[in-house]
């Protein structure tokens, strides 16, 4: 059973807050969701599958296909300062 | 122009060669069912100005006799998933409610290069994460057939426009069902090709692995038109197929085959329990039927497809979580402008805001599942179980040719009637989740209506790469039922 300490947690990893009144239904889908989830634990692998890894997949040159122009890429940007992306200050004085 | 109710794409194509109607009278007739349903609510936004100019370009060529590919002048409409340079792409968020595109989707540019003309952007589940188009931001899309049922999801408002009149035939995607469920849900064809087929290039991510973009049709030989028109290799998509487009309909028009031709399995151990009677009788029937027109018909077992809906809410909420991380207000997307203490407070605040609750729940799961102590457990399992499912498909293809079964195992739902209950809408989708997760080419096929005059469809699922015998059985399929859309 998921706790409320877990899902703070896990929001908090996320960079996401859900807000107090919703917190309980929350728990409780989510606790709903989980538990539905864990139908896996009874699914018997055959040993050939163990060694399964995530696939990798292909990649491709690094080079050019279609540039885009910088002050498109930063049109969509709420904040800007001689296009470049501005963000709040990240070293502590 | 001829005003008859529905119109094909091959109908429209005939009409403009044939001068008995212009690109442009087609474009007015489409563009007054939209503005007379806005409360369809099918979609987010409407390029009418656009289209009227190509319109007039198009009625020009066509008049002066000039042969020109089969989708010139052929209005369709394109889920709020693609990119189109300059116009909004919304995704169904707040968090993208003015994001502006930078560049098209290889889905659009290779549409508007054959000719077609974008209607507009057509509603869907906020980033594709729901299967009945309430989790909008900008309000959920009725079924044209009752308005106060859901038209499916999360391709609602593509599969609402063709149902209703609105366009043609629409462009959707197909995570776990997302084409396939509301095609059902509004008796029109919807085709999931073989992952990798269609390029994802400019195609919002949701889970990568999974998502592949298809058409929503009136007939299946539209759906072999547009999926000629959009597949092939295409660089800027690393899982992108190293193949040419397909030729299926070519193939489809030679109608050289017949029932008699192909064996149908059908996964009666999927079949059991969770449908509704009414879903189960109507199938019955149609397997009946589908045995006298001279298909073989041969049970198949996909014992493990019962992991499926398990296996999809790790497998995509995992990849979810790692693709919306990009989402922080920085770059693009809903910015906050009030003082936050810190740049972590910051991203905090403008994901809380501009996500809705169903994608915060599954960008949690998926930081969940891959979260430390978890990871084997979860995802690592996940994937071994998912290859036991594809695994299960092999063997039945070495005996039958496609797979059928019903699209949904129940009736398209009332409004608000799942809601508070997400996982009775996951559940939803265990019908259509196996194709994704063994990457197999899957379609929905309208066949019957309820005693409530609710449409209902039949998923028929090939193996890889075979979209074209799976587009000549349902082809089949679909002259065997004859169904008409009755609204």
């Amino acid at each position: 059973m998921i706790d409320k300490k877990e899902v703070i947690k896990i929001s908090k990893l996320s960079r996401l807050s859900i807000e107090d009144k919703k917190v309980d239904s929350f728990i409780k889908n989510f606790s709903e969701i989980i538990q539905y989830i864990n139908l896996l634990e009874e699914a018997n692998v055959p040993k050939r599958n163990d060694n399964l890894k995530v696939e990798d997949y292909s990649v491709r040159d690094d080079s050019v296909i279609e540039k885009l122009e910088v002050e498109d890429v930063v049109k969509n940007s709420a904040k800007v300062e001689n296009n470049f992306f501005a963000v709040k200050k990240v070293i502590d004085e | 122009m001829n005003k008859k109710e529905f119109l094909t794409i091959e109908e429209i194509a005939e009409g403009f060669r044939s001068q008995d109607f212009t690109p442009s009278s087609i474009l007015d007739y489409f563009f007054n069912n939209i503005n007379q349903n806005r409360k369809i609510n099918a979609y987010i936004s409407t390029y009418e100005d656009d289209a009227v100019l190509m319109a007039e370009k198009f009625d020009k060529l066509f008049k002066e006799g000039n042969e020109l590919d089969i989708l010139s002048g052929i209005p369709i409409s394109l889920k709020d998933i693609f990119l189109v340079k300059d116009k909004l792409c919304t995704c169904g968020s707040k968090m993208l409610s003015n994001y502006i595109s930078n560049y098209d989707s290889t889905v659009k540019k290779k549409l508007t290069e054959k000719g077609a003309i974008i209607l507009g952007k057509t509603n869907m589940d906020e980033f594709a994460m729901g299967s009945s188009t309430e989790t909008s931001f900008f309000g959920p899309t009725l079924n044209p057939w009752d308005l106060d049922r859901v038209p499916g999801g999360s391709s609602g408002g593509s599969a609402a426009s063709v149902a209703g009149k609105l366009a043609p035939a629409s462009i959707g995607t197909d995570t776990g069902g997302s084409i396939r469920q509301p095609a059902s849900f509004c008796g029109v064809v919807g085709l999931k090709p073989t992952y990798g087929r269609v390029s994802r290039y400019g195609m919002i991510a949701f889970a990568s692995s999974l998502d592949q973009a298809g058409p929503l049709t009136l007939s299946v030989n539209d759906s072999a038109i547009l999926l000629d028109a959009v597949s092939g290799f295409d660089e800027r998509d690393t899982t992108s197929l190293k193949l040419p487009p397909t030729n299926c309909y070519e193939s489809l028009k030679k109608n050289d085959f017949s029932p008699n031709d192909y064996v149908i399995g059908i996964p009666y151990n999927l079949l059991e329990e969770g449908l509704d009677p009414e879903v189960k009788n109507n199938f019955n029937i149609l397997v009946e039927k589908l045995k006298s027109s001279g298909f073989r018909i041969e049970e198949v077992s996909l014992p493990n497809s019962k992991y499926a809906v398990a296996i999809y809410y790790i497998i995509a909420p995992s990849e979810a979580s790692s693709n919306l991380s990009r989402y922080d207000g920085i770059r693009y997307g809903l910015s906050n402008d009030s003082d936050v203490d810190s740049l972590d407070d910051f991203y905090v605040m403008n994901r809380s805001e501009g996500f809705g609750e169903e994608v915060k729940r599954r960008i949690m799961l998926g930081t969940y599942a891959l979260s430390s102590g978890y990871y084997d457990a979860y995802y690592l399992k996940a994937v071994k179980v998912k290859k036991m499912i594809e695994d299960d498909f092999g063997k039945a293809f070495e005996k039958v040719d496609c797979i059928l079964s019903p699209t949904s195992p129940e009736l398209p739902f009332k409004l608000g009637e799942k809601k508070d209950n997400p996982l009775s809408m996951y559940l939803s989708d265990i019908l259509t989740i196996p194709a994704n997760l063994a990457q197999l080419p899957s379609i929905s096929i309208p066949f019957n209506v309820s005693s409530s005059n609710l449409p209902i469809g039949a998923q028929l699922t090939g193996d890889k790469l075979c979209e074209e015998s799976l587009l000549k059985i349902s082809s089949l399929i679909e002259k065997e039922v004859d169904f008409k859309i009755t609204i």
